[in-house]
């Protein structure tokens, strides 16, 4: 969604009602739609589900988030697919990944690939964005999550 | 006689409808374009299904997103175009290159959502306006996308 202003009065008006986040794949909502679904299922999903919703709310540990994330995945094992892929639309939005391939290097944004299986894949399959001419990533690269600001919103 | 720009300054309306019938515009193009994007790039044992729902789905997109510009022009707004303009409006993220068919479709669903949702808004919009016929293409838009989304939903369940 654009946030530049519109200088044409109906692009203004009708660019007005997107500014608001969109309630099918974004915010907390897309965990409660979730949990609306697991009522039946096992209190153990339920948990997990309720502590990422926390987590998320909280905004203060991404590490802590995408591990519950990852976690909640792999024991839906498939089930619940939409609204897992809402609740995974929201994490990318607030979530961000960054790599650098040394300390004097800049961060760069990358993208956060919530179709990994465990933290180490989504962590390499970062590092690779490093990668150059098959020499693998620098033994000196560095990888960091943290949540998505007004001025570093997700690729 | 009038010039064009003086024609075109006194019959341009910025009215709630015109404005609910952008926001529809724009999305629909949006949809059209990931719709066009999934049916190139999903893979897997539903290809073939999935490649011909998704075909059919951008075409009556790609004629929708015609008739309501028109109707636009029909109550004397001028529908605003241009692939980057409306990417700009539209509320509808883009979808990876390549993805599981079934991310492929929830990404669908979503984005049929926001589209629905803004046919719902112009259709409440044109009914507080007394415009039966642009209620009717809001109407029209409406069970299109909800027989699309039933048919999407579906398939992931």
């Amino acid at each position: 969604m654009g946030s530049t202003p519109f200088r044409d009065p109906l692009l203004a008006a009708a660019s007005a009602a997107t500014a608001v986040s969109c309630p099918f794949h974004d915010g907390p909502q897309t965990l409660d739609l979730l949990l609306g679904e697991l009522r039946h299922d096992a209190p153990a999903l339920v948990d997990l589900a309720l502590e990422l919703r926390s987590a998320m709310t909280a905004a203060a540990d991404a590490d802590h988030c995408i591990h519950l994330l990852l976690a909640l995945r792999a024991s839906l094992a498939g089930r619940h697919h939409l609204a897992c892929y809402r609740v995974r639309t929201w994490v990318q939005r607030r979530i961000v990944a960054e790599v650098r391939p040394d300390r004097a290097s800049p961060w760069v944004h990358c993208a956060l690939p919530l179709d990994c299986a465990r933290y180490e894949e989504l962590r390499n399959r970062c590092l690779a964005t490093l990668v150059e001419n098959d020499h693998g990533w620098p033994p000196t690269a560095a990888f960091r999550l943290g949540f998505a600001t007004a001025a570093s919103s997700a690729p | 006689m009038k010039t064009t720009t003086q024609t075109t300054a006194k019959t341009r309306h910025t009215t709630p409808v015109a404005a609910a019938l952008q926001q529809l515009l724009a999305d629909s193009y949006a949809l059209m374009s990931i719709t066009h994007h999934a049916h190139w790039n999903v893979e897997g044992p539903d290809f073939f299904q999935l490649h011909s729902a998704f075909q059919e789905q951008y075409e009556n997109l790609f004629e929708a997103i015609d008739d309501i510009a028109e109707q636009a022009r029909i109550i004397e707004a001028f529908p605003v175009g241009g692939l980057a303009t409306l990417a700009k409006q539209a509320g509808i993220d883009e979808l990876p290159v390549t993805a599981a068919a079934k991310d492929f479709v929830a990404a669908l669903v979503i984005a049929h959502e926001k589209t629905l949702a803004d046919a719902i808004t112009l259709r409440d919009t044109a009914e507080s306006a007394r415009d039966l016929e642009t209620q009717d293409l809001a109407i029209g838009r409406i069970s299109w996308h909800g027989k699309t989304l039933w048919m999407l939903k579906s398939y992931l369940k």
